[in-house]
């Protein structure tokens, strides 16, 4: 009787939900209707609950027959007809589904076209008589609203012999209905969603198809179904026993199949558990629902006005429309707000549609939902976490490794692999704020002290309209105000966005803007140009800027968007995963070049974004990871660089032949003699204290106890040159003292087996300070820092005819080693077991140190520029051998 | 035979008579619909570039358009992880030869007849 009156409301809602609903747009007018006509919301609303409820109860009154009579015995004809029945039933709740339009509805579609076709002889026939043709939703409409509701009307009438429903049976169940509907919304899905699910009686089924390699099986299942509801409504009693059993066997697995479906698969069907990262939005995500808002926030005048996205309309734009600010390929009325943003987009209200929803879109914790949607950047997104900035990788392993928890710098490894042990809690402490993975909490733009957040870490900017519109929203304590201009999201990545985490550490963004950190507090800073305050508390010395930046050049310009959010590929240090080098765009050979044809995708829409017209252009790519570099070009034999943001244009220039021309230098990286400096700190000491008030950059939180780092020297000076590689194939490059320290790891640990750690690591550099010239010959071969002895004097004296190379070092000899505390390895002496923070960077050994000085005895009466010593680098053995009897080499007896 | 015997005969003859008209109706109206040709935009630097009813892949500078459906169930393949086509109802994974490495789907996804535009612009493809 239930049932009756339940279809009754089946088909009333249904004509009503009829006026509203237009068949050639499905999934647009439904989200027309949720957000234009709450009542025609609440009529869709009645029409699924009721259709819900009427199959349940059909069930169940299939259930309380075949449960309370041994023998049912129905003629054939009517049995038939019932067994029939119960399958048009199961069409009809499909074919409403199918008609939403979305991104469910369309690969259910897909999936029911896939199992007809597979029917023999009359599969065809059976999917184009069910779903058409082409993709419009014309006869599945036609069979939702007549085909199967006249079928169940014809059977329920023969089965029921009624057609009017009792007045208490139709009023009870319209006031169910009243709440269901009000409280309840019927889902639609947001199409960005990944998480692709059936209607939940179709989930268990689903679960079984993904088990079956040929799901044409399952039509034959269905059909078994068929046949025993036939056999129980018809069969004797065994038969009918053993079918009644075998159904509810099959019912009992299938609920169990339907809860797994629904709770424990996630996106791509694949297995989720709750309390997984992804579980509330691939899982719970499909449960949220909203009671109808009768009195919407804005009036159907404003909201017609919303402009349709992704073949939807969206609440969100009814409230905020015309914000300016927005870049062309993230406007609102291209994007929307919630592909970035989240919520409800089908809410009428403020509190229902902000909920769940992402205020600082682009943190990577929900990246998947915002910028690395299928629709948007998904290649990025999968990319991103191999990039060091993003894993870490290489600073974690570095400090396991001086920690002496590892015996090697370059295992591969994650932030979120972060122990308690000593060397992790060390991190920390004091370094593992910079990465992208740390979400970005608060809006507004980023400064000198901004940390992480993402893909907006990078891509966010704010011009004076939006940093206004933003300081305005800030004094907006009510939030009554709408953000009348937005942030931008773009490709315009500026020094700024980098300074933040690469102003400390290896400082390249200081040292590229020609400041060097020093340990003098802020009150004792000099009152001059010359000096810097960042971040309140560093006090900064101008040395020399980097010529690429005096030239105007930014970090971009440089470095592209595969080696800084990854290529995909795991390295374990920031020089593997770094592409570009200073010969891909000085060069002396044939450039190396890719043509607008043959760029990957992501170049080639940077390119078009950055210079416009880029057909028939010719690229210079990188040497190392052969990508190309978007902002340079090859014409008329020469080749030219742009810069990114300034649109500067400079002609690019060959090294000089002083670099590259000759023999004794070939081993030389370039910027082993043309970093002007980099900055140098020794003599550090780190001791864990429980007093001090600490902070886990992990968590951000802050904690009691915390690694102290009680700090020795700032220098900024040349920098100590050394040897990555083994002696067949190495290359010559500066090194800086990274990690000349102690730890006392027993302060952490208190355990008596840890005693203090001296270590005298020297680390590779990337200084940022380029200058045009080049150090001179004797800022290498007579200098006792580049020599890796430290300062000191270091002089060739020459007595009785024998010229003898000696060394006084500045810095008192360490009881740890009997070095000078600034050396990397001790004056003509060999240096082994762990000397660097790479497993492949080495100090000069006693024979390089001897080829050099003997070169740097040289220097010592002949001047650099002499036509014999440009002659020496080409045959210096054969200018030795015929050297005059003035000329005295060292001896090193 | 009695009359009622006839009579029964005769509205099975009438039913198997519309199923006959359906299957008719139905053939024709699919040829008819599915001979139909598409134009799909080439993206030569796009390594993998969906459609709702095409795949195109772009390896070594010789496109391939695969029917985006499913071989396992017909849903519409829409994203590529790790260098990987995913279907996203049942999780079956294919190559980008479009040959399956994870089930539930084990048949290689159909490649389809194309034609390339003088331009390189467009693929022209006949269903």
């Amino acid at each position: 009787m239930l049932a009756i009156a339940l279809f009754s409301y089946i088909l009333i809602s249904g004509i009503l939900l009829a006026i509203p609903f237009e068949v050639a747009s499905p999934y647009s007018s439904i989200s027309s209707l949720l957000i234009l006509n709450p009542w025609a919301s609440f009529i869709r609303n009645m029409h699924f609950w009721s259709s819900q409820l009427f199959f349940i109860l059909s069930l169940i009154h299939i259930y309380d027959h075949f449960h309370n009579k041994k023998e049912i015995g129905l003629k054939k004809g009517m049995a038939f007809r019932l067994s029939i029945g119960v399958f048009i039933i199961f069409l009809a709740m499909l074919s409403g589904f199918l008609l939403k339009g979305d991104a469910d509805a369309m690969q259910a579609r897909q999936i029911i076209k896939s199992l007809s076709l597979g029917i023999p002889f009359i599969g065809e026939t059976l999917s184009t008589s069910f779903l058409g043709n082409g993709n419009d939703y014309q006869l599945i409409y036609v069979h939702h609203i007549a085909t199967f509701t006249i079928f169940i009307a014809i059977i329920m009438l023969e089965h029921g012999k009624r057609i009017w429903p009792r007045s208490t049976d139709f009023v009870l169940t319209f006031f169910v209905l009243l709440f269901l509907s009000y409280f309840f919304s019927a889902p639609l899905h947001d199409n960005l969603n990944q998480s692709v699910k059936g209607p939940w009686y179709f989930v268990g089924f689903q679960e079984i198809l993904h088990w079956l390699s040929h799901p044409i099986w399952t039509v034959l299942l269905v059909l078994i179904l068929i046949v025993l509801i036939y056999i129980v409504n018809t069969g004797k009693e065994k038969l009918a026993y053993v079918s009644k059993r075998s159904l509810l066997i099959f019912t009992g697995f299938y609920l169990l199949l339907t809860l797994f479906g629904l709770f424990f698969r996630g996106e791509n069907w694949e297995l989720i558990l709750p309390g997984q990262t992804n579980y509330e939005q691939s899982v719970l995500h499909s449960f949220k629902t909203e009671r109808v808002n009768f009195r919407p926030e804005f009036s159907v005048e404003d909201s017609k006005e919303a402009p349709l996205v992704f073949g939807r309309k969206e609440s969100c734009l009814v409230c905020h429309n015309n914000v300016q600010g927005f870049s062309n390929a993230h406007k609102p009325e291209t994007i929307g707000c919630f592909s970035c943003h989240g919520g409800n987009p089908f809410a009428t209200d403020k509190v229902e549609s902000h909920k769940s929803m992402i205020r600082i879109p682009g943190n990577l914790k929900d990246s998947k939902q915002s910028c690395g949607t299928t629709q948007c950047h998904p290649d990025i997104s999968q990319r991103l976490p191999s990039s060091l900035m993003t894993n870490l990788s290489g600073m974690i392993s570095v400090d396991r490794f001086v920690f002496m928890e590892q015996d090697n710098p370059d295992l591969l490894t994650n932030i979120d692999q972060l122990s308690h042990s000593a060397a992790d809690e060390h991190l920390k402490n004091l370094c593992v704020l910079c990465h992208l993975g740390n979400p970005k909490e608060e809006t507004g733009p980023v400064n000198e002290s901004s940390r992480g957040g993402g893909c907006i870490a990078c891509h966010v900017n704010y011009d004076s309209k939006a940093e206004q519109a933003w300081e305005k929203h800030q004094q907006d304590v009510n939030d009554t105000l709408y953000l009348n201009h937005h942030a931008s999201l773009s490709i315009q990545v500026t020094d700024v966005h980098c300074f933040g985490c690469h102003s400390r550490s290896g400082r390249i963004s200081t040292n590229y803007e020609g400041w060097h950190e020093t340990v003098l507090e802020p009150e004792e800073m000099p009152d001059s140009s010359q000096y810097r305050l960042v971040e309140g508390s560093r006090v900064f010395r101008f040395i020399e800027e980097d010529i690429h930046h005096k030239s105007g050049m930014e970090c971009i310009d440089c470095h592209h968007s595969y080696e800084l959010m990854g290529d995909g590929k795991r390295y374990a240090h920031e020089e593997d995963q770094e592409d570009v080098q200073c010969i891909d765009c000085h060069f002396d050979a044939e450039p190396k070049l890719v043509a607008t044809n043959d760029l990957d995708n992501e170049s080639a829409l940077i390119a078009s974004l950055r210079l416009g017209d880029i057909s028939e252009t010719e690229f210079l790519k990188t040497n190392k990871y052969e990508h190309a570099l978007v902002n340079t070009f090859y014409a008329n034999d020469s080749a030219f660089l742009i810069t990114k943001n300034g649109k500067k244009r400079f002609h690019l220039k060959s090294p000089n032949p002083v670099c590259t021309g000759n023999k004794a230098h070939k081993d030389l990286s370039c910027s082993s003699c043309h970093s002007a400096w980099a900055p140098s700190c020794i003599g550090c000491h780190n001791s864990y204290d429980e007093n001090e008030a600490g902070y886990d950059m992990q968590k951000n939180k802050e904690k009691q106890g915390s690694w102290v780092e009680y700090v020795g020297e700032f220098n900024a000076k040349l920098p100590a040159l050394g040897r990555r590689g083994n002696k067949e194939s190495y290359e010559i490059i500066p090194v800086v003292p990274g990690m000349v320290l102690t730890i006392d790891k027993a302060s952490y640990t208190k355990s008596k087996h840890d005693s203090l750690i001296f270590l005298r690591l020297f680390a590779p550099s990337a200084p940022h300070t380029s200058s045009a010239k080049g150090r001179d010959c004797k800022s290498c071969h007579n200098n006792p820092v580049a020599l890796g002895y430290g300062e000191g004097n270091l002089s060739f004296d020459i007595e009785n005819g024998k010229g003898k190379w000696n060394f006084d070092a500045i810095y008192a000899l360490e009881e740890y080693d009997n070095l000078p505390l600034d050396a990397w390895t001790g004056f003509l002496q060999n240096r082994s077991g762990i000397v660097s923070t790479r497993t492949d960077v080495f100090p000069f050994d006693i024979g390089e140190q001897k080829r050099i000085l003997t070169v740097g005895a040289c220097l010592t009466c002949h001047k650099e520029n002499s036509e014999l010593m440009m002659r020496s680098l080409n045959n210096f053995s054969e200018l030795v051998k015929n050297r005059s009897q003035k000329c005295i080499l060292p001896s090193w007896d | 035979m009695n009359r009622r015997n006839f009579f029964e005969l005769g509205v099975f003859g009438v039913l198997l008579s519309f199923v006959f008209f359906w299957r008719k109706l139905t053939f024709l109206n699919t040829t008819l619909l599915y001979s139909r040709s598409q134009k799909l935009l080439y993206n030569k630097n796009k390594i993998v570039a969906f459609f709702d009813d095409f795949i195109i892949v772009n390896k070594d500078g010789e496109p391939k358009v695969f029917n985006a459906h499913c071989t396992h169930l017909g849903c519409s393949i829409n994203k590529m992880e790790n260098g990987v086509l995913v279907c996203p109802c049942h999780g079956s994974h294919f190559n980008l030869e479009g040959e399956p490495i994870k089930g539930p789907a084990y048949k290689s996804l159909e490649q389809v007849d194309t034609e390339l535009s003088a331009d390189e612009k467009y693929i022209q493809i006949t269903t």
